[in-house]
């Protein structure tokens, strides 16, 4: 194994958070309003089916195959060839989608703060960041997160200053149009709870393996409940415009006034969402580091950090040329590549493994 | 893979054998100019005049060192020998050459045996080496040498001129004793023994330094500390090879973990309840010989953060102060930066009348923010520095200067604006409600690389600084303990110390550490309440 480290159930759920979110709050909410329309409060609701498939599927084949991580048992389901053919493949969808995180993070902040600055100094500053975080391993991830986390969510909660702006006749009419819109709004939600079953990388460093399961659905439960609540801001705030928004979240922010002073405060808000982008990147580059490693059968992992990140870096400037496209992807690609790889394929591992086991049992 | 891996591996064998080769080396250098000469005997020849002459001639050019010779009885030569300001030479008259010398001719007292009981001091110790000699005489004993013995008597008759016990100075407080440690070990452990009384209070010495020989004590509470932990900093300690310890800094510098962290890692402390208040939540503590400051470790950021009175005063109080405390630390490692960042990058975050009343007055400065600020800072800085080293006849003039001159008059020649001016006094003030010197320093020092990142990129820089600091902070450990383990823990009985201070009835737990500690800190359940006792 090559992760010694060892961290808490509770300390999974707090690096979860983030890991879903931090990318989610800034599309999520365009992409279900521009199918949902007025339902798109909804969305966040299915997420929570497809998300708890993943935590199930996740937390089934950790009990099956203990202390190792997906990259591991891949191997020891699909037998030496697919499996490190899976691994490989799952290496490069990581590392893909590392680069896309911190492209869409990198978009966000050029597009917002910091206008003239070259968009790769501010991806090279946060993957640098996040290669120190990934260089300590899943320990230091998990402990930066619980003190990053809450400043994560803080802005989250300045939002409740908005209630005198809402209207809620803007929630009007329910389903005019069916159920159809909301589900083909919520692919995007749905896809980006099943990020959760990246956690398989860290069920096996758990102190408390028995907990695990407890605090993944809480930490899903929260997430759930954050996408319902922004959601709701701003469908209330917004109303029928909110699809037109690049980041209808920003928009909410930028509403805030509260006591002549508490005003435009969405940078100082903003910047503190950049802690949990920067945890999203950190986790992301330590499962590609990972996964590179048991690629390669390395015995650490930690030569290859500083490799990967410029992989990353490069890989989010390659793919992408401009904001639009980056889009676009988050809106066509993005769903089906997560839904893929987060949902289906893990149940064609199970599916595989539990085959498996009944056939050895009919053997003999 | 193979091949990389043996290739480091050689590597390393080879500079770990050139780094052995060097330390041999010194180590080498470091004992030809000590006295342990291996070449002569170590152990006390026969005749006095032979050991005399030795011992005159390693003391040679010590003008300090008194060598008495005289004879008993008859007779018997002997010799005694002191260091004259550390030996009672009152004491040795009276109570050592008195007694052996008021012998009346015919009596039998030439062994060493009967010349002892004599003696009317309760300290004495024997010795066969001339080590040992030396190791006695240097400490203050007085050294009694008879003709014919291959044994030596040390005198436990030592006195010097030591400071008195006082209030600590870099340490003090409203409420607890007023009492701190001297340079004088045995005081402080005796301070220390007079707060624990129980055996279990365990003090263990060493001598570290090739030429100081400093007396070193690191004290532990046996059944609450990790005795693992203990035997990792005695062999640490061992292992340190120096010339001289002048001060604790240098066993700290000698031992922490993290060489590169601008945080402390070991507590320095002056004040004996502080340090027993650690030695019962499992922590150690080195005192050391000619210094009142006491280290102790395994530490974290969180116990950095507190002061002795948050624990005896009431919960409420204290929680209030720490929470105080919390924000003012934010306050000055953030606001020089966030004066910087907004005025540069965020000026839409300032309400409008603000903003005017800002730009009116940063109207005449010809320097951007970011210049303005990095000044005055490190103008500051030095004031503080000039202020603390300063002769006290010239304090009132660096008070003017920093005043009159930096304050006022900078802002009125059109150098620096107002609200540079407060931004500064309130961070440099801020900094100092860090209860713990050393990491308030940290503090002050951090400010600079965030006020050129928000000079750079704005709240962003900010955030990347501190997002940083927390990674550097998540990634150091204290003996094995992180950092930020009370901080970023998942036990929330942890946080009964941290987020708040409970009240003592609530905390039945000591902080976990190492894991290897006791943590059984008291009874549960003992709430008072109106009318117990009448229930009961």
């Amino acid at each position: 194994m090559l992760e010694k480290g060892k961290i808490s159930s509770f300390q999974l759920a707090v690096v979860m958070y983030p890991t879903v979110l931090a990318t989610g709050f800034l599309v999520l909410p365009s992409i279900s309003a521009q199918y949902a329309k007025n339902d798109f409060w909804m969305t966040g609701l299915f997420a929570l089916f497809s998300g708890f498939i993943s935590v199930c599927l996740a937390v089934k084949l950790h009990q099956l195959y203990p202390k190792q991580n997906l990259a591991e048992y891949s191997e020891q389901i699909l037998g030496k060839t697919l499996g490190k053919i899976l691994v490989i493949w799952f290496s490069v969808h990581f590392l893909n989608s590392a680069g896309l995180i911190t492209r869409q993070y990198a978009e966000f902040v050029s597009g917002n703060f910091l206008f003239k600055t070259p968009i790769l100094v501010i991806i090279s500053s946060i993957v640098l960041l996040a290669a120190f975080a990934v260089h300590g391993g899943a320990e230091m991830i998990a402990r930066s997160a619980m003190i990053l986390t809450p400043i994560f969510i803080l802005p989250i909660c300045f939002l409740v200053l908005l209630i005198p702006d809402l209207d809620i006749k803007n929630i009007f009419p329910v389903l005019s149009h069916g159920i159809s819109p909301v589900i083909k709004g919520s692919i995007g939600p749905q896809a980006w709870a099943t990020q959760l079953f990246i956690m398989s990388f860290f069920l096996p460093c758990l102190k408390d393996p028995q907990k695990g399961k407890k605090w993944a659905f809480v930490s899903l439960g929260a997430i759930v409940f954050s996408m319902v609540f922004i959601n709701f801001i701003i469908l209330l705030l917004l109303g029928p415009d909110s699809g037109n928004k690049t980041y209808p979240v920003l928009t909410a922010f930028r509403y805030i006034s509260f006591a002549d002073f508490f005003e435009n405060l969405e940078a100082l808000l903003l910047a503190m969402w950049v802690a949990g982008n920067f945890i999203k990147i950190a986790v992301f580059y330590y499962v590609t580091t990972l996964s590179i490693g048991l690629c390669l059968n390395l015995t650490d992992y930690r030569p290859i950090v500083f490799p990967v990140g410029l992989l990353i870096i490069a890989l989010s400037l390659w793919g992408i040329p401009n904001f639009i496209t980056l889009g676009q992807h988050a809106r066509t690609v993005a769903p089906i590549d997560i839904l893929l790889n987060m949902l289906v394929i893990p149940i064609i591992l199970l599916v595989v493994t539990g085959f498996r086991r009944a056939t050895k049992q009919l053997k003999p | 893979m193979e091949f990389g891996g043996s290739l480091s591996h050689v590597e390393s064998r080879i500079f770990k054998y050139l780094i052995k080769k060097r330390k041999i080396k010194q180590t080498e250098n470091l004992k030809e100019q000590s006295y342990r000469d291996h070449s002569e005997p170590q152990e006390l020849y026969q005749s006095l005049e032979q050991n005399s002459d030795r011992l005159r001639a390693i003391y040679a050019n010590c003008s300090d060192v008194i060598f008495h010779a005289f004879t008993i009885g008859e007779n018997k030569k002997a010799l005694l020998m002191y260091i004259e300001g550390l030996s009672d030479s009152k004491g040795i008259e009276d109570f050592v050459l008195t007694p052996i010398l008021r012998e009346r001719i015919g009596e039998s007292s030439e062994d060493l045996q009967s010349v002892k009981h004599k003696l009317l001091v309760p300290q004495l110790k024997d010795f066969n080496t001339f080590l040992k000699c030396i190791e006695y005489l240097s400490n203050g004993y007085s050294i009694l040498l008879l003709d014919n013995e291959t044994q030596g008597v040390a005198i436990g008759l030592t006195r010097w001129e030591k400071r008195t016990i006082e209030e600590p100075s870099a340490e003090s407080g409203i409420r607890g004793p007023r009492e701190g440690f001297t340079e004088t070990i045995r005081t402080n452990t005796s301070q220390l023994r007079r707060i624990i009384k129980s055996p279990h209070l365990k003090m263990e010495s060493m001598i570290i330094g090739e030429y100081t020989q400093t007396n070193v004590v690191i004290a532990y509470i046996e059944g609450i500390a990790d005795m693992a932990l203990v035997e990792k900093v005695k062999n640490r300690l061992q292992s340190i090879e120096i010339d001289g310890i002048l001060e604790s800094g240098y066993i700290e510098e000698m031992i922490h973990d993290f060489p590169f962290s601008p945080f402390p890692q070991l507590l320095s402390t002056e004040r004996p309840d502080v340090t027993c208040g650690n030695l019962l939540e499992g922590r150690f503590a080195i005192l050391t010989e000619g210094t009142p400051f006491v280290l102790i470790a395994p530490i974290t950021f969180a116990a950095l953060m507190q002061s002795q009175e948050d624990y005896y005063q009431g919960f409420m109080i204290s929680s209030f102060i720490r929470w105080l405390r919390y924000t003012f630390s934010g306050i000055s490692l953030f606001l020089p930066s966030l004066y910087v960042a907004i005025l540069t990058f965020h000026q839409e975050m300032l309400p409008g009348s603000l903003l005017l009343s800002m730009a009116s007055a940063r109207e005449v400065v010809p320097f951007p923010a970011l210049v303005e600020a990095l000044m005055m800072e490190i103008s500051f800085e030095a004031l503080r520095e000039a202020g603390v080293r300063l002769p006290k006849q010239i304090g009132s003039a660096v008070s003017i200067v920093g005043a009159l001159v930096i304050g006022q008059a900078a802002v009125q020649a059109g150098l620096i604006s107002t609200p540079m001016v407060i931004v500064v006094a309130l961070g440099g003030i801020s900094s100092l409600m860090i209860p713990r010197y050393p990491v308030g320093i940290s503090v002050r020092m951090l400010r600079f690389p965030m006020m050129i990142l928000a000079g750079m990129f704005g709240l962003l820089g900010i955030m990347m600084g501190f997002i940083g600091i927390v990674l550097h902070l998540c990634h150091i450990h204290s003996f094995g303990v992180p950092y930020v383990s009370s901080l970023a823990t998942t036990e929330g009985r942890q946080l009964r110390d941290v987020l708040f201070k409970a009240p003592l009835w609530m905390m039945d737990t000591r902080p976990t550490l190492t894991g290897g500690n006791n943590h059984i800190r008291q009874a549960p359940n003992q709430k008072p309440e109106a009318g117990r006792e009448d229930e009961g």
